[in-house]
């Protein structure tokens, strides 16, 4: 039994190498299939994660806009012309310095008030609208009474005035019944007594106003109906026994000398 | 006589590697069916994402279609709403000094007078007379009763000085609620 070694190796070294063959194909498809889940399905799992985000804002998004659009379509445009009027007439979009004054003037003498100081402090009088920015609904749900002044600007008016007690106190109301948003700051009262009590006051009218926004922001933006309340508010300026800005009449114009005293 | 017994170690070899071969060949096959199921339903989830995101992307610029037909509409209900909430706030937020005046005239002791008020957005500070200790007594009682606590708080005495008449000048302070 002599048999040749060199055959025996060739054999031997043919049957490795068909070995590894018979192996390479399946740890190559596994070695495949591992590219293809690291290249390929790993990859699109994270696009696959994004997209849901992004679908999930968009359902948002559209979700919001088709709830806008009902509720825009919803509105009675005849009605909405009204509630702005009543509004303008809450807060005028210009300071209207010489509406109020007159107003406060008819009011003084209705009431029996004799004014013996009016002093506007009315800054520019045609300013630029207040609203440069965009609408922000949050704006409307300021709280906080010390943030008034921030809520809209203001045309204050210094009054000193003589009236009897109760003269005053009419005053005073008929103040708050301006179909314009008014209020009263820092009043001070002192007794005069004479012949009979007269009262001398001192106190500023703030007369606010809100200037026309420029842009209304993004067409996201939620829109925010009137609150039954707000609708209430709007309601009660336009009844008739809330006082109405005057117009401011007309007076004759022309003079040949700027110096003489009228 | 040693390579006599190399046959059926070969042979136990190669049964062992045809095994070993057959379990990868298995593992290798359900691998490739994993990886390509998992392949194409990823991509079909993919698609199906995008094609979503697309009917999404067009939903959208629909509604905003029709809120752009609503412009006009929402520009006034926009402002209109922006004045009257402020307004509303400024109503609700201001101090109603007739009502102070009234309630103020309901509750003191008759004995008592005001020879100066003043009322800020804060406090008032109050300056007066009253006929005897026990209306001053009474203008504090009343002033710190039910009544007249939905007007001022926090009151206090600043001075009280009586004459030889008997009656007294007072001057109180308090915070207006």
């Amino acid at each position: 039994m002599n048999l040749p070694t060199a055959a025996a190796f060739s054999v031997k070294g043919n049957a490795e190498v068909s070995k590894v063959f018979n192996l390479a194909v399946p740890i190559g498809a596994i070695v495949a299939s591992l590219f293809i889940i690291g290249l390929v399905i790993w990859p699109k799992i994270n696009q696959i994660l994004d997209l849901q985000t992004d679908n999930k804002q968009l359902v948002a998004r559209a979700q919001n806009m088709e709830d806008k659009a009902s509720i825009l379509a919803s509105l009675d445009k005849n009605k909405l012309e009204e509630q702005l009027a009543s509004s303008e007439q809450l807060l005028p979009s210009d300071k209207n310095v010489f509406s109020i004054l007159r107003q406060v003037e008819l009011n003084a003498a209705q009431s029996g008030v004799l004014l013996n100081k009016v002093e506007a402090v009315a800054g520019t009088i045609n300013e630029a609208n207040s609203s440069s920015s965009p609408i922000a609904p949050t704006a409307a749900a300021l709280p906080s009474a010390d943030l008034t002044e921030d809520l809209a600007p203001k045309v204050q008016i210094k009054l000193s005035i003589t009236s009897d007690y109760l003269a005053l106190l009419k005053f005073l109301s008929s103040l708050y019944s301006f179909s314009r948003v008014v209020s009263i700051d820092g009043i001070s009262l002192s007794a005069a007594f004479g012949e009979s009590l007269q009262l001398r006051s001192s106190f500023t009218v703030d007369a606010y106003w809100k200037g026309l926004p420029y842009e209304l922001g993004s067409i996201e933006n939620p829109i925010e109906v009137l609150t039954a309340s707000e609708e209430q508010l709007l309601q009660t300026v336009s009844r008739p026994e809330s006082i109405q800005a005057p117009a401011v009449p007309a007076v004759a114009v022309g003079r040949n000398d700027l110096f003489t005293p009228f | 006589m040693a390579e006599i017994n190399l046959i059926p170690q070969e042979a136990k070899k190669s049964e062992e590697f045809e095994k070993l071969k057959g379990k990868l060949t298995v593992v290798s096959i359900i691998i490739l069916v994993l990886t390509a199921v998992g392949s194409i339903v990823t991509l079909a989830f993919f698609a199906y994402l995008v094609s979503q995101r697309d009917s999404l992307f067009s939903r959208v610029e629909e509604a905003s279609t029709t809120v752009n037909s609503y412009k006009e509409s929402e520009e006034l209900i926009v402002v209109a709403k922006d004045k009257t909430s402020i307004a509303s706030n400024i109503l609700e937020t201001r101090l109603d000094q007739v009502k102070i005046f009234t309630t103020l005239a309901q509750i003191i002791p008759k004995n008592v007078y005001f020879t100066d008020i003043k009322i800020t957005s804060k406090d008032t500070q109050i300056n007066g007379k009253a006929g005897t200790s026990a209306d001053i007594a009474g203008l504090v009682s009343a002033l710190t009763s039910s009544e007249g606590s939905s007007i001022v708080s926090n009151v206090s005495i600043g001075s009280l000085v009586s004459d030889e008449t008997g009656a007294y000048t007072f001057a109180l302070s308090a915070t207006v609620n």
